[in-house]
């Protein structure tokens, strides 16, 4: 078992330099100049930049050799910083890419955490009762609602929750983290963030349902109409616990392992969501890196959410072996 | 049917319009929900309550019809089937593909995968002992959530597919113990452990204490077969039902573990219903034999019977499409032709179309049971002639 994780591990490595080498590329190809958008905010101030001046920006940033060359020397500096445990600091915020991601990461994960395990508990009672309920009422309106949750857009959805409980019924905060007018005693700060953060919790768990819904009940309805349920009701047992021991300990198998691997998605930030209530979240940010050419962070971001994509994988095929006694790890 | 042919003239056979699958559609859910509610229903026990024929029997099984009600249309997979499995016999069901007799075995479990498959009509009735109270029980009319009462306990089920039979996340002592702990109130952890490591000693294997420990993926397919038939006999049932419990298995694990059930029959007390489409089996094992064709019974009696006399056209084509060492031809006998198609079955004989004592006769009504002796019985329309002729 210890072998085949260090094996995994290692292989993680050569993933993620692959990775690397891909992202920093990309982002160097890609149409956006955070030294030209600050020149041009410079000249848009009346001021007048020399051509020297320029230059000597472009080499600040260590942007000022675009060709092949230029972007690999980039790129060997970047890993090196990188073997030193220093992912470079971040052209919007002028402070070192990690403390930037553990700053914003917090609320983002917190929300994700949250709305997850609601997801969880909700979806997998209704996937339960729509499958032993197949082609009943119970089935149709349960599939009926979830579809609903799918199809509808998170900015679109999000804002008809803001406005109805936040504008219309005035029971929840519409935006933000923290009202300017709270006390700062620990608890009000926790009871902020509560009631700041139920109505995107709501939305993401809404939309979210609908898919894990549907994997618990096509996942039951496979498992109960398997040879071993027929045998455990052939035993004698009472149908609650046909579907509730014999049943739902194999649903459980593909369903843990897919909690294994929603590990990233745990501290990517949900990048619409907290567009659409204004939280200080990590999805956020990333998204205001993108558009501003911050490549320290993109890539101390994006590296950050590739070793959680990795680690996930590794976490889910571990849970393979733990709940499913057939999977051994060799 | 001549009706049937002039609407499916003018398209492909098996075809049906849009108007004709909504019309199905609406039938269905009707019976679908009929049926569910009868089955759901909350009943006292003197409802299901019956007497037997013959208080030689421990199962009676009279007139029954399990149907699935499907998008094409009404599948009529057993369809009036009647038979007596007596106390301490073997009574072999056999008949091929798609005949009806895993069904039947089902119905007797109520183990008919809802809502589409339902008992239609007809009784199952079964002598229970409840404490030393002997109780006659309707299984056929028992609400769904009364079958506990024989489930398992008094009927116990071995299944044709040992690979799949066993829940793969729990090991075999889990599995075992559970049954214990169902149908014995006193059961202890103890208790329960003892009881299979018991019942895995009956069935011949070798390191039980290993093989409780196992998982099922851990145990080879004949070995998972004994374990089936092990569950089987934790509670003691007095009717086993084994369900073509040798057909996955290869020759050699298929003579163990006949041999096994031969020897467990005179060790439990109890009667075995064993179903399959192996002939040598039946032979071997059974004292009665029920033949079934298309969801009825055709021909039913001893062994003896059935093998040195048979009497319908298709027992006697079933009997010589049996390979013989002392044969010399090349080519295997086989009967003409296929199964009908289980839905909108004509109403005459289903075999009529590949039976070569054909006679006009024939082409009227189903053919009733004609008993030809004490125990033996056929419906074919030849035998009523002569059966009327003679008396």
């Amino acid at each position: 078992m210890l072998k085949y994780i260090l094996k995994r591990l290692g292989l993680a490595l050569l993933i993620l330099l692959g990775v690397s080498m891909i992202i920093y590329f990309l982002i160097r190809l890609m149409p956006v100049d955070f030294v030209q958008d600050k020149i041009n905010a410079i000249n848009q101030g009346g001021a007048t930049v020399s051509e020297e001046t320029v230059n000597a920006l472009y080499e600040t940033y260590g942007l000022g050799d675009n060709s092949f060359k230029g972007i690999l020397s980039g790129y060997v500096n970047w890993l090196g910083a990188l073997a030193r445990f220093d992912l470079g600091t971040s052209f919007v915020h002028a402070v070192p890419v990690a403390d930037v991601i553990v700053e914003h990461m917090g609320v983002s994960f917190l929300i994700a955490l949250v709305a997850t395990i609601f997801e969880f508990m909700i979806a997998i009672p209704l996937g339960i009762t729509a499958a032993t309920h197949q082609y009943k009422l119970r089935d149709y309106v349960v599939t009926v609602l979830v579809m609903i949750g799918i199809s509808l857009p998170s900015f679109f959805f999000g804002q008809i929750l803001k406005e109805f409980f936040a504008l219309r019924l005035g029971w929840f905060p519409a935006s933000g983290l923290v009202d300017a007018t709270s006390d700062y005693s620990a608890l009000g700060m926790w009871g902020q963030y509560i009631s700041h953060a139920f109505i995107p919790i709501l939305t993401i768990v809404i939309l979210s349902i609908g898919a894990r819904m549907r994997m618990t009940r096509t996942t039951m309805l496979e498992v109960m109409n398997s040879d071993y349920i027929r045998t455990a009701r052939a035993k004698g047992l009472k149908e609650s616990k046909v579907i509730n021991k014999h049943a739902f300990r194999n649903t459980l198998i593909p369903l843990v392992t897919s909690l294994a691997g929603l590990l990233p998605s745990l501290f990517s930030g949900a990048i619409i969501t907290e567009q659409v209530f204004d939280l200080p979240g990590i999805g956020k940010v990333a998204l205001d890196a993108m558009n501003r050419g911050d490549i320290p962070f993109i890539m101390g971001y994006n590296m950050f959410l590739a070793l959680l994509s990795v680690i996930g994988v590794l976490l889910a095929d571990l849970m393979y072996a733990i709940v499913d006694p057939r999977v051994k790890l060799e | 049917m001549n009706k049937e042919n002039n609407n499916t003239s003018s398209k492909p056979k098996g075809y049906l319009t849009g108007k004709e699958v909504r019309a199905i559609a609406k039938a269905n859910a009707k019976e679908i929900k009929r049926l569910e509610k009868y089955k759901n229903r909350n009943a006292d026990e003197a409802e299901f309550l019956s007497q037997l024929k013959n208080e030689e029997n421990i199962l009676e099984i009279d007139n029954l019809h399990t149907y699935f009600f499907t998008e094409q249309g009404v599948v009529k997979a057993v369809n009036g089937v009647s038979f007596d499995v007596p106390k301490n016999a073997t009574v072999g069901v056999v008949g091929e593909s798609g005949c009806g007799k895993s069904v039947t075995s089902m119905s007797v479990m109520r183990l008919i995968q809802g809502p589409q498959g339902q008992i239609y009509s007809g009784d199952i009735r079964f002598a229970a002992l409840d404490g030393n109270k002997k109780k006659v029980y309707d299984i056929a009319k028992m609400p769904i959530h009364e079958i506990h009462r024989i489930r398992g306990k008094e009927i116990a089920m071995i299944f044709q597919e040992p690979m799949t039979s066993l829940n793969p996340v729990f090991t075999i002592g889990q599995q075992l113990d559970e049954v214990s702990f169902i149908h014995n109130p006193e059961a202890t952890a103890e208790s329960a452990k003892a009881k299979s490591m018991e019942m895995l000693n009956l069935v011949g294997i070798a390191m039980p204490e290993r093989v409780y420990n196992a998982f099922p993926h851990e145990l080879s397919g004949g070995m998972r077969q004994r374990v089936m038939i092990a569950m089987a006999l934790v509670s003691n049932p007095r009717l086993i039902i084994a369900d073509e419990p040798t057909t996955a298995l290869d020759v050699t694990i298929q003579a163990q573990i006949l041999d096994l059930l031969r020897d467990l029959k005179t060790k439990i007390d109890g009667s075995i219903l064993l179903i399959t489409h192996d002939l040598g089996i039946i032979a071997e094992m059974a004292d009665y034999v029920v033949v079934m064709y298309a969801g009825r019974v055709i021909e039913k009696g001893t062994v003896d019977e059935i093998f040195h006399n048979p009497m319908h056209p298709y027992t006697i084509g079933l009997q010589k499409s049996k390979p013989t060492l002392d044969s010399d031809s090349d080519t295997l006998y086989n009967i003409p032709g296929n199964v009908p198609n289980p839905i909108n079955m004509p109403n005459h004989c289903y075999f009529k179309e590949r039976c070569s004592r054909c006679t006009a006769k024939c082409g009227g009504e189903y053919p009733d049971m004609i008993q030809v002796s004490p125990t033996h019985f056929v419906a074919c329309h030849i035998y009523g002639e002569e059966a009327k002729n003679n008396g």
